[in-house]
């Protein structure tokens, strides 16, 4: 505290020195015009020990301290009664007081050395130097003739704009409920340009106050961004920082409805009832608002909608942001996402290919028809509604009975995609990756046939069609927990076959591992022979130098049989293309350089694949060449995951910028934007129907989108920790997400969501708010479980593990649930 | 004009220690603040990156190894850790003689030595490694059809502690409980029993409406409905002899009720200090078995920081933390009255618990405030009046007033900046305290108290301060440091 004052005023005290005297009266009525009490003192202060006196010590200390409490001067010390003297014109003392109220009431005279910052010091000579230049430019504007009092934008003071903050978040908070939230939003680029103003003129400390005051209240919608301004302690890493970049460079939109917007610019401009507006813009509230009136004006874009209703919350959100450098320019995000039409129908089957799978399930069923001959025909006429039993378990003879139905019903259930959705496009066979051949090979038939004994042994999910009435009449989900032991949390991903006979595990230490599910021996074959080897329990993939990130079976066999070739991508920058038949690498597809390849995932008819990088995009692979054929940009951190649409047209991609973005694989043009995740995007799923695409990620909930319009249909939370994997049931109605929370939890798809009501007479949901409900007694009598806090109701169950984080959840398409990840020992090291 | 300081976390003095240690140029004046500054922001840009590689790594716990891969990611020469199943190099301290007298830093730094390979390979492996047979996995029916089975392999749907839910209750009370309490007690009394703890606690929803203390002045027909119930069950509680039947559960659901509203509302804490009060009511009920189970929760109360929910909810007609102690504090003045005398160790045990936590070093806040929480002092100094006039003596006056430098101490540390100093919590607790000591004041006394000064001298200038307001406390806290501690033994 002693040494710190000393150097500065003894360097800026040179700068008055040399000025004019009338300079200093006219510095110290502009100080006194506008209320910036503490810097007249130390200004004044500082005139005095540069006249030469010998209060030299008297007034450096009594200066500032002086300036920060009126009290000061009433105490009558020498040097301050002179500085006041010397002000011209004299004001009243209660008047001093009034204006000093802030700072009075903060600080008390025991206290009051503590004002003497490094901070308040930076702040007095900014002051100083914005005020010496301003006078120069108004000697020089004099001198040209020119009037220049009218070119006197807001001063910059850094209590000002920290005041401003907080009085617009009191204003929020203290105004209607209806309009809170959409202004709400307005207060975290409020927010992020007030810290980074404050740390850019300088007031580290200051900034840092603000920044541990009021961060807490973003942290809910704004968890990575606040992750980007704490690490920002000096003007030049402003510059560095990617994030603040974009923030000073583009406009933050914010979407108003009519009526807060109005409410809004009615609080700028101070035509409320606001009582402190008689102060006047000289006062320390006009320049409160002046501080937040220019960020309004020079650092967003806020965009009016047509309606008075409040906007929905999730609509906020998704249109809020940076979006300027998301978008191409001159766009909005609803204009940009309605451009183009898409086409999420399924693909045509081969009508050659289509005839054969048709003749195959009749001759099936004549097979079994025939062995059943007897009474099975009048069991079938007489079950209530026979068409719609193949949804049923085969569980023996009864529902082996039900399956006794004509072949005309069967050729109809073969495509039930065609009568389901009318309102989708298919697309043309030319258009799909690869085009669809003209002819069709053996794979191809078992696959499909597979496809159709599938679909009618499948498990019908969610709410049964006939009992709407009952509320918790839905299906809900088996689940099969595949738990890893002994690996530590070595486990990095785990994949399914699609006919779900072989699990693969990806490690950390660069291996990949194969088991069997019906526990046979993996076979190896050798190349050039015929004989296969005796085979294994367990096959090692080794080539990869890094952690193995993500591994994707080949899905050209479906679940018509198993697969022949594995991906896998790695933190070297690799995918390597391994064959089942041998257990060897085939290929390594470089093209990431050195970063590390987050996502790999075959296209749905195989040949083709997508991987997601560190490098942020996304690349399309053909496996029978070295070189990506497209790349995807545009994303503007990592792309966590990719995921082709069913039809293999589109191929949707999360990312750390936390956005979805979805694209046309073939012109590698970025079609749809999903914005409204707070937080990394680190899995998504598309809905086996084409039509919704879900995302998840480390903000612990799941959106659900419309494709076709790119609307967020709703969201879902519920969990407590970053999800790792989504799936869709077959029929599209049932999500299922897998966390690191160690729960696997279902989701109604087809519900309306919204946050849980009812379950007696809790009103905390809505009160007690993000504190997960502690004021809740757990036994209390009708009280909800903390657990539930949170939680929207179309969270159908939870199923918890011991102490599994669940890695990866993949419906078969019989609607079987699995689940898998790896067990962590309870440890005492880990505190 | 020198840079604006950084207040970053990183220290100034580890850049001026690592310069020291090479040979370069002095450093001119600022750039060791400027460079701490840059290399904590290096270090947060460093730990974002390997956040993402943990996030992938399906992890929530960052490793070493996460670190290493950014690195490598960021084009940074890695630091080489070896993986994860071998032993991780330590850290090793080394004293640094720093520049100021007396205070001798501790550099820690990782040995870099020279590794043979040819002996590194040869060593024998880490257990971990030696032991496990390798990944296995197996499988298990987490849920059919929506239930999840009761098998060894699925948790039981009490305890549902997951790793990364440490702050997971592992029980929830009633439902530990009832199965218990059906196993041994008759439906007349299992009833009585989820009506009483029903009524004592009012729903969450309806605290504000209600007071932890009943307001003397109401009448009881002008209460809601929750607390004219809960009133009788209090009641019940306090005069019925059937609570003997059901007292070993009452006591554990009182005691496992306390110790998981500690952070919640303040009101139904309120509550649950009213039932303890009012089973010790009760001269028919035979308590001493259960007296432990009471001291435990009622010292939570007393010292937990924070009580109540935070941010704390300014809810009306709810009680503060520090109301909460009084009253927790009143009651456990109740219970040493009622059984200090038969229990010869109780109150020395109470005491040396309290003596600990008022002696214990200000911690900061865990709630992020400015200032290290006063609330584990004042329940301190509280819990020590309840336990009488002795204990008080012992443990904050001394003979001459000497142990009140603790409290002067922690009032300086505790609200700095706060000119208020005498109407501080602990201030405030301390006199409440103090007055037991203290003689009654006469009523035609004439204020002569003694001057700033000379309290200042013995008591310190934040108790003099706060005396300034209390002109009989100071006059006998001045008479008792004259007269010393034999005043107690003519009290007495």
């Amino acid at each position: 505290m002693s040494d710190s004052p000393t150097p500065v005023a003894g360097s800026s005290a040179q700068a008055p020195r040399a000025e004019p005297p009338a300079h200093a009266q006219a510095v110290m009525e502009y100080l006194q015009q506008h209320g910036f009490d503490k810097a007249l003192q130390t200004f004044q202060a500082e005139l005095q020990s540069a006249g030469g006196e010998d209060k030299d010590a008297d007034g450096e200390e009594e200066g500032p301290s002086g300036g920060a409490v009126a009290t000061g001067v009433r105490r009558g010390s020498a040097a301050g009664k002179d500085a006041i003297i010397r002000a011209p014109p004299p004001i009243p003392l209660d008047n001093m007081v009034k204006r000093n109220i802030p700072q009075a009431t903060a600080v008390s005279v025991s206290t009051m050395s503590d004002k003497i910052t490094p901070d308040f010091i930076a702040q007095a000579k900014y002051i100083i130097e914005q005020l010496q230049t301003r006078l120069e430019s108004a000697n020089a504007d004099e001198e040209a003739g020119k009037p220049s009092t009218s070119q006197a934008p807001a001063f910059i003071d850094p209590s000002d704009r920290v005041e401003g903050y907080k009085r617009y978040r009191r204003w929020v908070n203290d105004g209607l409920d209806l309009w809170r939230f959409e202004l709400d939003n307005l207060s975290f680029p409020l927010f992020a340009h007030t810290f980074l103003d404050l740390i850019d003129f300088g007031f580290a400390d200051a900034a840092q106050r603000f920044y541990q005051e009021n961060a807490e209240h973003h942290k809910v919608y704004h968890p990575s961004e606040l992750s980007y301004l704490s690490s920002i302690t000096a003007a030049h890493q402003i510059l560095l920082d990617p994030y603040a970049q974009r923030l000073r460079s583009e406009r933050y939109q914010i979407p108003l409805s009519r009526n807060s917007f109005a409410l809004l610019v009615q609080w700028l401009s101070g035509a409320g009832l606001d009582e402190e507006w008689e102060s006047g813009l000289h006062g320390v509230p006009g320049r409160a608002k002046e501080a937040i009136r220019a960020i309004v004006n020079s650092r967003l874009d806020i965009k009016v909608s047509d309606s008075a209703m409040p906007l929905d919350k999730i609509a906020i959100a998704s249109s809020s942001g940076l979006l300027s450098s998301l978008l191409p320019p001159a766009t909005s995000a609803d204009k940009f996402n309605s451009m183009t039409q898409l086409k999420l129908g399924a693909p045509q089957m081969l009508d050659k290919l289509r005839e054969e799978v048709i003749r195959i399930v009749r001759e099936e069923d004549e097979a079994v028809n025939g062995e059943n001959e007897g009474g099975a025909g009048s069991v079938a006429n007489g079950h209530p509604n026979g068409t719609d039993a193949n949804g049923d378990i085969e569980m023996g003879d009864a529902s082996r009975d039900m399956r006794t139905m004509s072949p005309l019903k069967k050729t109809i259930k073969i495509e039930p995609d065609d009568n389901r959705d009318p309102d989708l496009v298919s697309p043309d066979s030319n258009e799909t990756l690869p085009p669809q051949p003209t002819f069709y090979k053996v794979t191809d038939v078992k696959r499909e046939v597979e496809a159709v004994r599938d679909k009618r042994k499948m498990i019908r999910l969610g709410p049964k069609p006939d009992e709407k009435a009952g509320g918790s009449s839905a299906t809900l989900p088996s689940v099969v927990a595949f738990t890893m032991y002994d690996g530590g949390e070595a486990l990095t991903s785990v994949e399914f076959s699609p006919d779900s006979s072989l699990i693969a595990a990806g490690s950390a230490e660069s291996t990949v591992r194969l088991w069997s599910l019906r526990d046979e021996k993996l076979k190896a074959k050798q190349i050039g022979q015929i004989v296969e080897d005796e085979g294994l329990a367990m096959r090692k993939l080794v080539g990869h130098s890094g952690p193995v990130y993500s591994l994707s079976f080949d899905p050209i066999s479906g679940s018509g049989g198993p697969p022949h070739s594995l991906l896998s991508a790695s933190q070297d920058g690799t995918v390597r293309l391994w064959s089942l038949d041998t257990y060897s690498n085939l290929v390594v597809y470089r093209g990431h350089n050195r970063d590390p390849v987050w996502d790999v995932e075959w296209g749905p008819m195989g040949v083709y694949f997508a991987s997601a990088s560190r490098d942020r995009t996304a690349r399309l692979w053909s496996s029978d060449r070295l070189t990506p054929l497209r790349m995807y940009t545009g994303h503007l951190s990592d792309v966590n995951c990719v995921k082709f649409h069913p039809n293999s047209l589109y191929l949707a991609t999360g990312s750390s910028d936390n956005s979805c973005r979805l694209w046309d694989v073939q012109r590698g043009a970025c079609l749809r934007l999903f914005l409204g995740h707070t937080d990394a995007v680190t899995t998504m799923a598309i809905s086996p129907d084409g039509r919704t695409l879900a995302s998840a990620g480390l903000d612990c909930s799941i959106y659900l989108w419309d494709l076709g319009s790119a609307r967020p249909i709703k969201k879902m939370t519920g969990h407590n920790a970053p999800i790792q994997s989504l799936s869709f049931s077959a029929e599209s109605s049932v999500l299922v997400s897998g966390s690191l929370d160690c729960t696997v939890r279902c989701w109604d798809v087809k519900s309306s969501g919204g946050p849980r009501t009812g379950r007696g007479m809790d009103f905390d949901g809505a009160r007690s708010g993000g504190m997960g409900g502690t004021g809740a007694l757990p036994m209390g009598p009708s009280e909800l479980n903390w657990e539930d806090q949170g939680q929207t109701a179309d969270l159908l169950s939870t199923f918890h593990t011991k102490r599994t984080p669940i890695a990866k959840v993949h419906y078969t398409p019989r609607n079987l649930c699995m689940a898998a990840g790896s067990f962590v020992p309870p440890t005492n090291k880990a505190v | 004009m020198p840079a604006p300081q950084l207040l970053g976390i990183y220290p100034v003095e580890s850049v001026q220690e690592v310069h020291q240690s090479l040979p370069l140029d002095p450093l001119g004046p600022g750039a060791a603040d400027l460079l701490a500054g840059d290399v904590e922001y290096r270090l947060h840009f460093l730990l974002q990156e390997a956040k993402k590689f943990m996030v992938h790594g399906k992890r929530s716990t960052l490793m070493p190894e996460d670190v290493e891969h950014a690195m490598e990611a960021l084009n940074v020469e890695p630091v080489i850790v070896p993986p994860r199943p071998l032993p991780q190099a330590q850290f090793h301290a080394v004293p640094v003689p720093s520049g100021t007298a007396g205070s001798s830093q501790q550099l820690y730094h990782v040995l870099d030595d020279e590794i043979d390979f040819a002996t590194y390979l040869r060593e024998p492996l880490p257990p971990a490694l030696i032991n496990s047979a390798g990944v296995k996995w197996k499988a298990h029916w987490l849920a059919v059809e929506g239930v999840q089975p009761a098998i060894p392999e699925n948790p039981a749907p009490s305890s549902r502690a997951g790793p990364s839910r440490p702050q997971a209750t592992p029980t929830t009370g009633a439902a530990s409980l009832r199965p218990s309490a059906k196993a041994h007690l008759t439906t007349e009394l299992q009833l009585y029993f989820s009506r009483l703890t029903a009524a004592l606690i009012p729903p969450t929803s309806q605290l504000p409406n209600l007071p932890g203390n009943p307001p003397s002045n109401a009448t009881t027909h002008s209460f809601p409905d929750a607390e004219r119930h809960r009133l009788a069950a209090l009641g019940s509680v306090r005069s019925d002899a059937a609570v003997a039947g059901v007292l070993a559960y009452l006591v554990r659901w009182v005691a496992e009720s306390i110790n998981k509203t500690l952070s919640g509302a303040t009101g139904t804490i309120g509550c649950l200090i009213d039932v303890v009060e009012a089973i010790l009511d009760n001269d028919v009920l035979f308590v001493e078995p259960y007296l432990h189970q009471f001291l435990g929760p009622l010292l939570s109360i007393i010292l937990t920081v924070p009580l109540g929910p935070h941010p704390p909810s300014s809810g009306g007609g709810q009680p503060t933390p520090f109301e909460l102690r009084t009253r927790a504090s009143d009651v456990l003045a109740k219970l040493v009255t009622l059984y200090g005398k038969g229990y010869p160790g109780l109150v020395p045990r109470l005491l040396s618990t309290l003596n600990r936590a008022l002696h214990s070093s200000p911690f900061p806040s865990p709630l992020g405030a400015e200032f290290p929480p006063a609330g584990r002092y004042e329940g301190a100094v509280l819990g020590i009046t309840a336990l009488g006039k002795h204990a008080v003596k012992d443990a904050l006056w001394g003979e001459h007033g000497e142990k009140t430098d603790v409290v002067n101490n922690l009032v300086a540390i505790l609200y700095p900046g706060d000119g208020r100093k005498g109407k501080t919590g602990l201030m405030k607790a301390t006199f409440r305290a103090l007055a037991t000591l203290a003689r009654p004041k006469p009523t035609d006394w004439v204020p002569t108290p003694p001057s700033f000064d000379e309290l200042s001298n013995f008591l310190g200038p934040n108790f003099a301060k706060a005396l300034e307001k209390r002109p009989w406390m100071a006059f006998e806290l001045a008479r008792l440091h004259k007269e010393g501690a034999d005043i107690m033994e003519t009290d007495e």
